[in-house]
């Protein structure tokens, strides 16, 4: 059998970690990981060095299963331990998971949370995440699609609001925060409001609200198809990065809000003539230039795409996600993101483990160099020894951090993103 | 502090730290010497996230640690011997030792990895040794620790006799720094100049900064010297066994402490020259910023915490993390102990039971979670806090600086650094000038 079958990726989570990330993006909410010992370290040791606005670690309680506690039905356990810590911390929404070790014994988990959802006054959902399968994206998306049912649907929607379902929050620092205000800012402009964003840091005491209030619901890639309750007009959407990608978020969003054609053209004209001369600037420089990309299967498309547009060259993709990686959704993204006629990348890997992808990248860079990438950390890490210098974008991003607002969402998104390629084109950091 | 022997018997070492997984423990170990062996983790995808790698192994060219991946299908199939003999059969390929970690769904089906390893080892030649860890049974760090010690020691020890003027230490500050041109201004860098002016080398350092070698040359050591031996109970056993004498010599912490960590060693050795450590230059420059230390820090109240930290890290978990504790009385600091632990009689029997052995006699106060800390912080009346570095957010909640558990060094070197460390602390950085403006 292939080496590679057994090699680490840059990230192994299964469903777990996405869940913990979920958590993480919903104050308010707790996660009992009714596990074994060990599971404590897959979730918040993995973002502690990513997120350095918000200490994670207060929002995952271990539950202290061990070898007796399977033995002897850790169902009680659960109930005892999660209501203690009901009381203490008082939170919105209860998450329980468990581990494929307790699933393998514990037969008395359904049975204990359906008693905590008796006891507690706050929703209790029990997540199972047995360690064989899935990924981050679908961990998050798992936990989205279970909170749909808890926010109240019959608040009735109203036409200027736009809620977004998909969004991949993954830290509280600047840069999340300056792509919902370039969103904002966005659909300000055509007269539309954002309403919730599942998820973006908000209470979910707040989002229960505010995500309903909207009758447009805009859909991230990573809940495509995502059924909602009521009348609410439901649209898929590409990551709106980039020029391009920008302007196709808004062709449809505004669309779907029932808004008329030319205004959303005149609002991307107006844009570009902002944008455009500012970015040129940056794209003679960057025209030509090689550049690898590893990200996610809908975050590699776009950036792809932009790189493209920008006239740069992108011999190498690796799309990243063991579970979550999709050649087909990534080349379909990129033929509606890139400029029409743009060939796709030539090497493009789908699902790599870590060493192929690093061994693949420096096979394509030693046939003409490729002095930058976009990547995350695990790429920084070993592309610089090799001259490419990486612009940390997915996660983790341990080396980039954003005290200031940069978005990397939206035409500001676009002018942000040029600039940090500029600076790594000149290794000006 | 009482004798190495009465507080063996007193106290099992690691019982005020956090509990571990020992997969997860073997595994935050062999990171560290991840260049010279392949690690297989013998369960799940989801298990290679119970441990760093972005900070240990990430900036390797290869990585080598691997995942036997079992599917469920392997798990409730009954073929996850099978899975791991194909992972094995490919991992063999790269030539390096193998170590096989069992992990706890393994353990729940009784999953036996140690025919598969003989298989592979036989059919392909590469030493492959299986370890039956897990997390079913939370255990110390330290018991772990010393695990993986046993494991290296039987799996990979070089044969030869001692040679009396090479010496080992276990357990101390001896990870060199990242750049090799820095070393001499570490305590690694001085632990060599000590030696060699004692006319004795350094055989072998573990396990911080050690490669597999190191821990495959400790038979070749005449004396060995463990900071606690209650932390290494197994390993000092075998090395005693053979006839290798160990001495335990508490870490090198203050003047005093180096002063009897250099001496200790050189009088066991039989090399005792106390002129020779008066002659060093760095011991001169750490009396003289002990003394401005002295009149600086006395008196100030120091939150010292425990019971946080899950690292592996052998200077933070001998003597339950007080090794720095000498160094801070030293200076001058009134200590408080902060230990995250629940408020229970029998919680309270054990950390009585530990400082009684350790011979510390300070005041504790318990926070059962890092969210509860803050307060507690405020009502110890603390200036300056030493705490794992996660709960920082909790020190800024209670206005208290900070200076992260681990970060102090050994050696004379390590007092001029405290001094700075807690000088820039207390005088307060830029979030201290600008607290009112700080969100709590």
């Amino acid at each position: 059998m292939d080496l590679s079958e057994f090699e680490l990726h840059d990230q192994d989570h299964t469903d777990l970690f996405g869940i913990f990330l979920g958590v993480h993006a919903l104050p308010g909410a707790v996660l009992f990981l009714h596990t074994t010992v060990g599971c404590k370290f897959k979730t918040q040791m993995h973002l502690v060095d990513h997120d350095w606005f918000r200490e994670s670690h207060n929002q995952r309680l271990w539950t202290g299963v061990d070898d007796q506690r399977l033995i002897a039905g850790s169902g009680r356990r659960l109930v005892e331990f999660a209501t203690t810590w009901y009381e203490r911390r008082k939170p919105s929404l209860v998450v329980v998971t468990t581990n494929a070790a307790v699933e393998l014994s514990a037969l008395d988990v359904e049975a204990a949370v359906e008693e905590l959802r008796g006891r507690l006054p706050c929703p209790v959902l029990l997540l199972k995440a047995p360690g064989y399968e899935g990924g981050v994206h679908r961990g998050y998306a798992r936990l989205l699609r279970a909170v749909i049912p808890l926010l109240e649907w019959d608040r009735a929607p109203r036409e200027d609001r736009v809620t977004l379902a998909g969004y991949l929050f993954d830290r509280y620092e600047m840069d999340h925060a300056a792509n919902m205000k370039e969103i904002r800012r966005l659909l300000n402009a055509l007269g539309l409001y954002l309403g919730g964003v599942l998820f973006g840091g908000e209470p979910f005491e707040t989002l229960k609200r505010t995500a309903p209030e909207a009758a447009t619901v805009a859909l991230f890639p990573l809940v495509h198809g995502l059924d909602v309750p009521g009348t609410r007009r439901t649209v898929a959407v590409d990551i709106p990065l980039g020029l391009r990608g920008s302007a196709e978020f808004l062709r449809r969003v505004g669309a779907a809000a029932g808004l008329d054609r030319a205004g959303i053209e005149s609002l991307i004209d107006r844009e570009y003539e902002r944008a455009v001369p500012l970015i040129a600037r940056a794209a003679r420089r960057i025209e030509g230039l090689r550049i690898g990309v590893f990200l996610d299967s809908a975050l590699a498309a776009a950036v792809a795409a932009f790189l493209t547009d920008l006239g740069a060259e992108v011999p190498f993709v690796a799309l990243l996600g063991r579970a979550d990686a999709d050649e087909t959704r990534f080349r379909e993204a990129f033929q509606r993101l890139a400029p029409p006629g743009s060939p796709p990348p030539r090497t493009i890997l789908c699902g790599p483990s870590r060493n192929e992808a690093v061994r693949r990248f420096l096979e394509v860079a030693s046939e003409a160099p490729i002095p930058v990438a976009v990547g995350s950390t695990v790429q920084r890490l070993v592309l610089n020894r090799h001259l490419t210098f990486v612009v940390e974008l997915g996660f983790p991003a341990t080396g980039r951090h954003t005290i200031y607002p940069m978005p990397f969402l939206g035409f500001n998104g676009a002018l942000a993103l040029t600039q940090r390629i500029l600076d790594a084109v000149h290794t000006t950091f | 502090m009482h004798s190495a022997d009465e507080r063996a018997h007193r106290r099992v070492a690691g019982e005020l730290a956090q509990y571990a997984c020992s997969m997860t423990g073997f595994a935050f170990q062999a990171a560290s010497i991840a260049e010279d062996l392949s690690v297989v983790i013998f369960g799940e995808r989801d298990c290679v996230n119970a441990f760093p790698r972005l900070s240990t192994f990430g900036g390797a060219q290869e990585w080598n640690f691997y995942t036997a991946a079992l599917r469920e299908d392997d798990v409730i199939g009954g073929r996850a011997e099978e899975r791991l003999l194909a992972c094995l059969r490919a991992v063999a390929s790269r030539g390096r030792p193998i170590l096989v970690l069992s992990t706890c769904v393994t353990e729940m089906i009784g999953a036996d990895a140690a025919p598969v390893c003989a298989q592979v080892e036989a059919e392909t030649g590469v030493r492959v040794v299986p370890v039956r860890t897990s997390g079913l049974n939370p255990r110390t760090q330290a018991e772990v620790m010393d695990w993986f010690a046993q494991v290296l020691w039987d799996s990979f020890r070089m044969s030869g006799d001692p040679e009396p003027d090479r010496i080992n230490v276990i357990g101390y500050q001896t990870r060199p720094p990242p750049d090799p041109r820095f070393v001499a201004l570490s305590f690694r860098g001085e632990l060599d100049t000590v030696l060699q002016g004692f006319g004795l080398r350094l055989n072998a350092a573990v396990p911080a900064g050690a490669r597999l070698h190191d821990w495959a040359a400790l038979p070749l050591g005449g004396l060995t010297c463990v900071s606690e031996r209650a932390l290494y109970r197994r390993l000092c056993d075998l090395l005693d066994r053979s006839g290798r004498p160990v001495v335990e010599v508490p870490p090198p912490k203050g003047v005093a402490g180096t002063d009897a960590f250099y001496e200790t060693v050189a009088r066991t050795a039989g090399v005792s020259d106390r002129a020779r450590l008066d002659s060093i230059p760095e011991r001169r420059l750490a009396a003289e910023a002990l003394a401005e230390g002295r009149a600086r820090f006395s008196g100030v109240r120091l939150a010292y915490g425990l019971g946080s930290h899950h690292n592996f890290e052998a200077s933070q978990i001998a003597f339950e993390g007080l090794a720095d504790l000498p160094l801070l009385q030293e200076l001058g600091f009134e200590v408080t102990l902060v230990i995250q632990e629940r408020d229970r009689p029998e919680v309270h029997e054990r950390i009585q039971r530990n400082l009684a052995a350790l011979g510390v006699d300070l005041h504790y106060h318990l926070f059962y979670e890092p969210a509860v800390l803050a307060p507690l912080l405020k009502e110890t009346g603390a200036q300056v806090a030493y705490l794992s570095d996660f709960l920082s957010d909790q020190a800024d909640q209670a206005g208290v600086s900070l200076v992260r558990l681990g970060r102090l060094q050994s050696g004379y070197r390590g007092v001029p650094d405290a001094v700075g460390l807690f000088s820039r602390a207390l005088v307060g950085g830029f979030e201290a000038r600008h607290r009112r403006y700080l969100r709590t």
